[in-house]
């Protein structure tokens, strides 16, 4: 199935413009596979050269809920990948496709305790945050238990002042979700 | 004129080099392009070079209400925290220095003010998402991307070949807001603050969820209703609304 995925890509690429037209190619998966989300997974594993359009392949059907939780799994390790080569705003992308998913969006409370367990540095601190405003905003009824504590520790490490008092906000918002009556 | 916030602004500056020095960036830059300007090959005229984009505002008695209406939305929004975004590129460039932006050097393919803009409205790429809420799917393309100048001036110009960002856009400068746009039939459906350069990564330092980010999205969608009211433009969607993604 990768290569019908790239000849797809193939036919849908404006050599004009230097884009592909994703859509129909998600639209024509849609409607001839029982398991889109899994052949886009696989062509990207088989298809380095074209990992960014079926990077962008994959959001579109986890937006749309054709994702598990372990599909958002593989998404955010496919994202880590593209966004070592083509930047980090790669991230913020696949985190708004998986949040706007109930199905997915339970997966990005690993993806915050993966960001800081391994806290390389303060992008990754940003980004957990940047997971955990767009989950209280998005997905009130995802737990969050599991990652205050780390949360909390985080935010005291928040170099910018700015960032920090933000930081502190959200947090306080996880808080009066525990409040009796709230 | 809008330009100078922009990428031809920034040709300009170089103009100046060849053309000599001009009180502004963007006649510079028209004068380079234009056929009655300094360099003379076949190519349109001053003020087709600006009139084609609509971009000749300075003599426009609309731009000039516009420029009041945008302070009064301005205003505001600067007293609870807003202030304009500076570019950063999230990606390293090595061997240049940290800050350095390709993508700013790079003049966009296709860009256009949004007053010129509503006139090519001709993709749908709204998509209604697994819980409900639209979004612009950025898997059609043409992605137009948008920036909002320190003048006031919405300018949308088209993510080529993944490598015209929204810096590209605005040749560097800081900006009010940025983000993507939505179509659905014609009619501005919605616009979104997904700019890795000036929102996202670096040096915004906004996080989605915290006050400052509610403000920007309600100063955002204050703009472009504004705009298009004060432009009398037709096609602004009646639920149209800014959102973060």
């Amino acid at each position: 199935m990768a290569d019908t995925i790239v000849d797809l890509l193939r036919k849908h690429y404006d050599d004009q413009h230097g884009v592909a037209n994703i859509r129909p190619v998600v639209d024509k998966l849609l409607a001839s596979s029982q398991d889109p989300f899994g052949e886009v997974m696989a062509a990207f594993r088989a298809e380095p050269q074209w990992r960014l359009p079926i990077l962008e392949a994959m959001r579109v059907l986890a937006s749309t809920g054709h994702c598990t939780a372990a599909g958002a799994e593989d998404l955010i390790d496919a994202t880590q990948l593209v966004a070592f080569e083509f930047g980090i705003d790669e991230y913020f992308k696949s985190v708004n496709a998986l949040v706007a998913s109930p199905r997915a969006a339970p997966a990005l409370t690993s993806f915050i305790s993966r960001l800081l367990s391994a806290e390389r540095n303060e992008f990754s601190r940003r980004l957990a945050f940047y997971v955990l405003g767009i989950l209280l905003e998005r997905r009130e009824e995802v737990p969050l238990d599991a990652v205050r504590d780390s949360l909390t520790a985080a935010a005291d490490r928040e170099t910018s002042y700015q960032l920090r008092e933000q930081f502190q906000e959200l947090l306080a918002r996880i808080r009066r979700r525990h409040l009796p009556g709230s | 004129m809008a330009f100078r916030d922009s990428q031809l602004g920034r040709f300009g500056e170089l103009c100046t080099a060849h053309f000599g020095a001009h009180g502004d960036p963007d006649t510079r830059a028209a004068h380079a392009l234009a056929s009655n300007g300094i360099s003379n090959p076949p190519r349109p005229t001053l003020q087709a070079v600006l009139g084609s984009k609509l971009l000749a505002e300075d003599a426009d008695p609309i731009w000039q209400l516009w420029q009041g209406h945008f302070s009064t939305i301005l205003d505001p929004y600067q007293s609870v925290g807003g202030s304009t975004l500076a570019g950063e590129c999230p990606r390293p460039w090595p061997p240049q220095p940290a800050g350095f932006c390709m993508h700013e050097l790079t003049p966009p393919l296709r860009y256009f003010s949004m007053r010129s803009f509503v006139s090519r409205l001709k993709i749908n790429n709204v998509i209604y998402r697994a819980d409900g809420t639209p979004g612009v799917d950025s898997s059609v393309q043409p992605l137009w991307n948008y920036v909002l100048t320190r003048r006031g001036e919405i300018l949308v110009g088209a993510e080529d070949f993944g490598w015209i960002k929204h810096t590209s856009i605005a040749g560097g400068q800081s900006v009010w807001a940025a983000g993507q746009v939505g179509i659905e039939n014609g009619q501005l459906r919605m616009v979104d603050l997904q700019s890795g350069h000036y929102v996202l990564a670096g040096a915004a330092q906004i996080t989605p969820g915290s006050t400052l980010a509610v403000e920007l999205i309600r100063f955002t969608q204050r703009v472009f209703q504004g705009y298009f009211n004060s432009f009398s433009l037709p096609n602004l969607h009646p639920s149209f609304a800014c959102v973060w993604a």
